[in-house]
């Protein structure tokens, strides 16, 4: 067993919510009651339905979202790899990779000799040379992931990034995914693919409705989860 | 095969809890505790981190000039022509038709060295307030010192200032070659009105994140300093000696401008102005690191 790499105790969050239709506030519970210690070589498949609190509980290990009550502790911030926008907008796909790597403190020279592997494993071969302003969400992920895991971050969250790749980019995120935990690193990814769960990760937990409803092995989580979604 | 474990029991609602590995809390060797994520910044461990980062500083804004130009027939060009061209527009209003230059030796170059030295102070807060906002998408996925990404919009504006030094240096030589003594203090000046634009940057950057009314309240702001920066007539044409020198004093844009304006056309610079816009500049760097770093674990989201 590895070692410890994020923990979170009794976690919860409580956001302060504004009911629209009654007009009034209310305190409401997004996360109660978490326990989770993930350790190196771990890849934690996160399920569960639509605002179960999966991408709430990728945000609190981020440390972008802060637990109303709870402790939460980890070797190193988390990068935190989520659909949404390029990481610069108006600059090509080749530029972003650039820019990225010199964030995250690459030199010219790595810079020089890292970019080609990294642009030829998004596979999106000219596009890299056009604004990401025109990129589908597909090709925005492949970016993302791409640039994300140049390195080998000691924690990777994955908030559901993948979706969006075809089935082709899919499995090559897997194979890197496994090469990254293959390095102890730590890997928490909430997903809807029960199929990468069972195959990829080591384990599972099921969130409903902020609440850990259960964890354990990948095939019985999943097998209970889908049992539950059927009734 | 199921197992439940007792201390997690209660917690969970469906009760369903499954073998092995089950990580609750008495399964933890509690003694070795993780430092938490969103740690209190220290500066010394942050500046070198950023320090070790500076490329993304230069090869940010060098893409964002090369994207920004794609497809105009000048490209960067425009980058001097544009100050240029103001200096052009200002020169003929503020100099011909007003006639607001009484008598101010060289006017065309006292005109653009306000104009450029004060585009690029306001530049740099300007950017800097959207700083955060422009890169939502890097800080989100990648974590990094974060006044980076306000590092990055300083050095864009320096860019931008110095093919127009320049110029001012070649310009100002060939009206008064004596003037060119003086060049080598251009360097000191120039490192002060870096860290002044950094400064100024990480503090736009902190209030512009905090408060959307920010981003609309600076465009004035910056307009009043414009003013009171004598960025387009000498302030001594219409102020006391004592009042100017006042000015310099409580103003870092004009102490600034006036810095540059000693430098490149030999014109006068009060010691307590320079002692003075020094002081503002480490004290406003100081204030900027500490507000910026202080809401560092909030950007980006």
């Amino acid at each position: 067993m590895g070692t410890e790499t994020l923990v979170i105790e009794d976690g919860s969050v409580q956001v302060r919510s504004h009911d629209l239709t009654t007009n009034k506030h209310e305190q409401r519970m997004i996360l109660a009651d978490i326990n989770l210690t993930a350790r190196q070589g771990d890849i934690v498949g996160i399920i569960g339905k639509n605002g179960a609190g999966k991408s709430t509980l990728l945000r609190v290990c981020n440390g972008s979202l802060a637990l109303t009550s709870g402790t939460l502790g980890a070797v190193s911030r988390p990068h935190l790899l989520a659909i949404g926008p390029s990481l610069r907008a108006g600059l090509s796909g080749r530029q972003n990779i650039e820019i990225g790597l010199y964030a995250l403190g690459f030199s010219q020279r790595d810079v020089r000799s890292m970019i080609d592997d990294i642009a030829d494993f998004t596979d999106l071969g000219e596009h890299l040379n056009f604004s990401v302003n025109n990129y589908s969400s597909g090709m925005r992920a492949r970016l993302g992931f791409a640039i994300t895991t140049a390195i080998t971050p000691e924690i990777l969250l994955i908030d559901e990034a993948l979706a969006v790749g075809d089935t082709n980019f899919r499995a090559r995120c897997l194979e890197r995914i496994k090469e990254i935990s293959d390095q102890a690193s730590t890997i928490l990814m909430a997903t809807h693919r029960m199929s990468e769960v069972v195959s990829v990760c080591t384990r599972c937990i099921w969130l409903d409705d902020g609440k850990v409803a259960g964890q354990g092995k990948p095939r019985e989580v999943v097998k209970l989860y889908q049992a539950s979604q059927a009734q | 095969m199921l197992r439940q474990t007792a201390p997690t029991r209660k917690r969970v609602d469906r009760g369903r809890l499954l073998s092995s590995p089950v990580p609750v809390k008495n399964e933890r060797d509690t003694t070795t505790r993780l430092p938490p994520v969103q740690t209190p910044v220290e500066l010394g461990p942050y500046l070198s981190d950023l320090w070790r980062r500076r490329r993304f500083a230069l090869a940010a804004p060098a893409a964002e000039f090369r994207a920004s130009t794609a497809g105009s027939v000048l490209g960067n060009a425009w980058h001097l022509l544009s100050p240029l061209l103001l200096v052009g527009i200002y020169y003929v209003i503020f100099g011909v038709v007003l006639d607001v230059d009484r008598g101010t030796k060289n006017f065309v170059l006292f005109l653009a060295v306000g104009v450029f030295v004060f585009q690029f102070l306001s530049r740099s807060c300007v950017r800097g307030a959207s700083a955060i906002r422009t890169n939502s998408g890097l800080m989100r996925a990648l974590y990094f010192p974060r006044a980076l990404v306000v590092l990055s919009t300083t050095v864009e504006a320096a860019l931008l200032l110095s093919p127009a030094l320049v110029l001012l240096l070649v310009l100002g030589g060939i009206a008064d070659p004596s003037a060119l003594v003086l060049a080598p203090l251009l360097i000191p000046v120039l490192a002060q009105c870096l860290l002044l634009a950094f400064a100024l940057g990480l503090l736009c950057a902190n209030l512009g994140h905090k408060s959307r009314d920010f981003v609309f309240v600076l465009p004035f702001a910056l307009r009043v300093l414009f003013y009171a920066s004598g960025t387009l007539f000498d302030l001594r044409g219409f102020a006391s000696e004592r009042v100017w020198q006042l000015l310099l004093i409580a103003n870092p844009f004009a102490g600034t401008i006036q810095m540059f304006r000693a430098v490149l056309l030999n014109d006068a610079m009060p010691l307590v102005a320079v002692i003075a816009t020094v002081t503002w500049t480490a004290a406003l760097l100081a204030a900027g690191l500490v507000m910026f770093t202080r809401d560092e674990h909030s950007y980006g989201y």
